[in-house]
């Protein structure tokens, strides 16, 4: 009754809880935090770190400190207060490095955040110009009142030149200052920023490159008041003038500039000639016999922006030139490809006119977010590689390097998806492991079904772990030794010996029938009656066996084996024999003399029907 | 014999769970990261009015009803309760993301709407670690006017929330949010910056709405965070009226599955839950009975 019930409900339990599970089987999701990590509405907080971050607080202070922080930098330098000035700019480096790793952080470069951080970039850079101009240009006051007191119009031309390129420079700073303000100034009221200390540094740094203009004028009418009223002694010896031509006044990345000077005087041959370029020494070489100097300068890293040159020897300065660089289109190539274990190299040349801009920065993006910046190698090829996970992604480069005459290149948009070869090598190791599973499966069907019938055939079952099987005890028993035909063993089941020799000796086919006997016979003398019958057994059971083409025999019961030699002579022998042969062996039966006789007879009786048999 | 039948029994813990628990959004039957029971368990304690016909609410004066994700269409009775309600003097919460609560709005004529929206901000609580960046609609909302339901709270923290126009803001974001309308998690050119208001608090007639543009603060996820000492102290404000009823009717909380109707509905009545019993004893003496176990 307790089973009737029971088993039904059990089975009703299992099938309903199968059907549950079936449901689900179609599309197995396990749980894993990715499967639960959002919904239509909610993320889910327990997947996410926590991180109390209000960014905006942040992001709103540091963008009002770089508004105003510029402002005190430039009062700074326009008080010349260039240490405190110095400090300052360091101060607004700083945040404006913080600022920029915020940006990046949370991807932000191509909105109003980065669009700031770009401004503001652009703005250290002018501030750090027209610091150290305007510290030199300082320093040029000093030097000119030395000069002025030692009445050394040569020397105070030398600053009055410098000073005249530092002008100019104060002046273009100036102008990209003014220019950039009005978007900068709008930016930031758009964050509801003070811009007041911002708005004041534009003016101050006008009114500093007026400074720098005035102060300028004067020197020069003093430089040339000095020379008109300095005796000559003061003037070079051996060169008295020099001049200085560029062709062309205008040119682009890439183009030549031909700078020619002369130099005039008593021996203008073979004189060291320096050109400046905004008082920095640019070209430097000598003059030939006649006193002629030619350098060809291929533009390149130069400020697109007007600038100042003269040629000078000892002391001895050129007339102003006046040189604009303009600014050029740039082309920017992107080669994206996967590497080994998701690394991908991307890589590109940056070329203008035709020619390929060396040392220049490249920033890269992925998908819009910039994610490094690398540098343009002597012939314009950038590189990097990136490691990145597996998926779909959209590389892009730009360049704006604003130290070339170059306009802002970007390279075009290219897709590459990433493939995750730890994943495939995933897959292909659990294919792996399953078909291992799946052949050591097979192989252990196999073995258990040989096993199971006894073995044969051409999959004869030999136990893989006998050699793990410990030495029997007991020793073989001392027998005949084999006949030389009998020397090779056919393969057994049994690593070790089997211990009965009638066994042994009735399971190897070429051992005689009289062999059999004579081991029976001593056997039965040793009272071991059932180990004798098996003996006479196992050596009917081989050669009906060979005789009539028995697969698996040795898995076959003695009725089995009788069953099938129903229709075959020996039947009749052999039916007394197992008959006997069952009551001694299962039974445990002792044989009489009598009994042993007619065994054996039946035993030869039914060895020689099967030999005799034609079938 | 015995092996059977504690086999079978453990067979059907599973599905007892499974028949007995939910997986549905905002369900008070779920008690994954996105169900509401451990909200509806401390409700449950404090004594509040599950509301499956809001044809009744107007009956409880000075109360207030929390009407929570709601989800489906309100009849032109249900509006009008909810009017009755509010107008004569009651207080009702609408916590909605997706505008269904609009027909509400409207219908008591409140001019506060629900804007949705995927609205982010740059004021987040959440980094996703999985792809290391940060989750922009996990928005922290500043608290902007001081309320029976805001006091003491300085921000609100909300989870892919929506935002609120009109009536007056208790609550808005920092000028750095946006909406998201692409769902990349940045800021996109069409996208631009501003403040949003996200709770807000309207008159109308007699009685007071809230609207909260996030019904997700409710959720399981939420209220286990830990550091949310704002939210916490926000859900008690909300909780703490003397007489709380809590819509079933229209609102996702109130979805359920299996057998949980009827086990519901089982426990319900004490004339259910004794039957109940009785069966279970009569069962277990029937097995002993028959020596089975």
């Amino acid at each position: 009754m307790t089973r009737r019930i029971l088993l039904p409900l059990m089975f009703v339990c299992a099938t309903v809880v199968g059907l549950f599970i079936g449901v689900n089987f179609a599309s197995p999701e396990l749980y894993v935090p990715q499967n639960h990590s959002s919904s239509q509405y909610h993320v889910n907080p327990q997947y996410s770190e926590i991180t109390s971050w209000q960014s905006s607080r942040d992001l709103m202070e540091i963008m009002s400190a770089l508004m105003d922080d510029t402002g005190s930098v430039v009062v700074k330098i326009r008080e010349k207060d260039f240490e405190t000035a110095e400090r300052e700019y360091r101060r607004l480096v700083g945040q404006g490095h913080n600022f920029e790793n915020i940006v990046v952080d949370l991807e932000l470069s191509e909105t109003e955040m980065g669009e700031f951080n770009r401004y503001n970039q652009r703005n250290q850079e002018l501030i750090r110009r027209l610091l150290d101009d305007s510290k030199r240009f300082e320093e040029l006051k000093s030097l000119e009142v030395r000069y002025r007191d030692e009445k050394n119009p040569s020397a105070l031309y030398s600053v009055t030149y410098e000073g005249e390129g530092l002008k100019t420079q104060i002046q273009e700073v100036t102008r990209q200052y003014d220019q950039q303000a009005p978007a900068f100034t709008l930016l930031g009221q758009q964050f509801s920023l003070n811009t007041t200390g911002y708005l004041q540094s534009v003016s101050e740094v006008e009114s500093l490159a007026q400074e720098a203009g005035a102060t300028q004028e004067t020197r020069k009418a003093e430089a040339d008041t000095l020379k008109r009223t300095s005796p000559v002694t003061a003037m070079p010896a051996s060169v008295d003038s020099v001049t200085l031509e560029v062709q062309p006044d205008q040119a682009t990345f890439g183009d030549t500039l031909r700078l020619t000077a002369w130099l005039t005087g008593r021996f203008p041959g073979e004189q060291t000639v320096d050109v400046y370029l905004d008082s920095q020494r640019w070209a430097s070489g000598r003059s030939d016999a006649t006193g002629r100097f030619q350098y060809d300068l291929l533009v390149d890293r130069v400020r697109a922006e007007r600038h100042v040159l003269y040629a000078a020897h000892e002391g001895v300065y050129s007339p102003l030139v006046n040189v604009t660089i303009v600014p050029t289109d740039a082309a920017l190539s992107l080669e994206v490809r996967q590497l080994a274990e998701r690394n991908v190299s991307v890589s590109g040349t940056l070329t203008a006119a035709g020619l390929p801009v060396p040392g220049a920065e490249v920033n890269i993006y992925l998908d819009n977010i910039r994610v490094m910046n690398t540098l343009t190698g002597g012939d314009g090829v950038y590189r990097a590689f990136l490691p990145l996970q597996a998926g779909m992604y959209t590389f892009r480069t730009a360049s704006s390097d604003s130290t070339f005459p170059l306009r802002a290149a970007e390279s075009p948009p290219l897709t590459l998806t990433v493939s995750g070869r730890a994943g495939a090598q995933s897959v292909i190791t659990t294919i792996m492991i399953y078909a291992t599973f799946l052949i050591l499966f097979s192989m252990g069907a196999v073995v258990y079904y040989r096993h199971q019938r006894g073995g044969g055939g051409p999959f004869e079952f030999r136990n893989p772990f006998a050699f793990l099987k410990l030495p029997r005890r007991k020793e073989i028993p001392a027998r005949t030794p084999p006949e030389p035909a009998a020397a090779a063993p056919p393969p057994s089941e049994e690593a070790s010996p089997p211990p009965p020799t009638a066994e042994e000796a009735a399971t190897t086919p070429d051992r005689s029938r009289e062999f059999v006997l004579a081991q029976y016979r001593q056997l039965i003398i040793g009272g071991d009656h059932p180990n004798a019958v098996q003996g006479l057994y196992l050596f009917l059971r081989d050669q009906l066996a060979r005789k009539y083409r028995i697969r698996d025999h040795r898995s076959f019961t003695p009725r089995e084996l009788w069953r099938l030699t129903n229709n075959k002579t020996c039947f009749g022998d052999f039916t007394k024999f197992i008959h006997l042969y069952e009551t001694v062996r299962y039974g445990g039966a002792a044989l009489s003399p009598e009994e042993s006789e007619s065994l054996v007879r039946w035993f030869e009786g039914t060895s020689s029907a099967v030999e005799s048999d034609s079938d | 014999m015995l092996l059977a039948v504690v086999l079978a029994a453990l067979s059907c813990i599973p599905l007892y769970l499974h028949l007995t628990t939910s997986t549905a959004e905002f369900s008070r039957y779920n008690t994954q990261w996105n169900g509401t029971s451990l909200f509806f368990g401390d409700l449950e304690e404090r004594g509040a009015v599950m509301v499956t016909d809001l044809a009744g609410i107007p009956s409880y004066p000075d109360s207030r009803l929390l009407l929570l994700a709601p989800d489906r269409a309100f009849s032109a009775g249900d509006l009008g309760a909810i009017r009755s309600y509010v107008t004569g003097g009651n207080t009702l919460l609408l916590a909605d993301d997706t505008g269904t609560g609009n027909q509400v709005l409207e219908g008591i004529g409140a001019r506060t709407r629900i804007l949705p929206g995927n609205l982010s901000s740059l004021d987040f609580y959440l980094w996703d670690t999985q792809s290391g960046r940060y989750q922009p609609s996990s928005v922290i909302a500043s608290v902007t006017r001081e309320d029976l339901l805001t006091s003491k709270v300085e921000v609100i923290l909300l989870n892919k929330p929506a935002a609120v126009e009109g009536g007056e803001v208790l609550a808005e974001t920092s000028l750095m949010s946006w909406m998201d309308t692409n769902g990349d998690r940045r800021i996109n050119p069409d996208e631009p910056l501003g403040t949003y208001s996200v709770f807000a608090r309207e008159r109308v007639g007699d009685g007071t709405l809230y609207v909260l543009s996030d019904p997700s603060i409710f959720t399981n996820g939420m209220v286990q965070l830990p550091g949310l000492e704002n939210n916490t102290l926000f859900l008690e404000h909300v909780k703490d009226a003397p007489v709380l009823l809590v819509d079933q009717s229209h609102s996702r909380t109130g979805e359920a599955g299996g057998l949980i109707p009827l086990l519901a509905a089982a426990r319900s009545t004490k004339v259910m839950e004794l039957l109940m019993v009785a069966i279970v004893s009569i069962l277990i003496a029937y097995l002993f009975h028959r020596r089975i176990l």
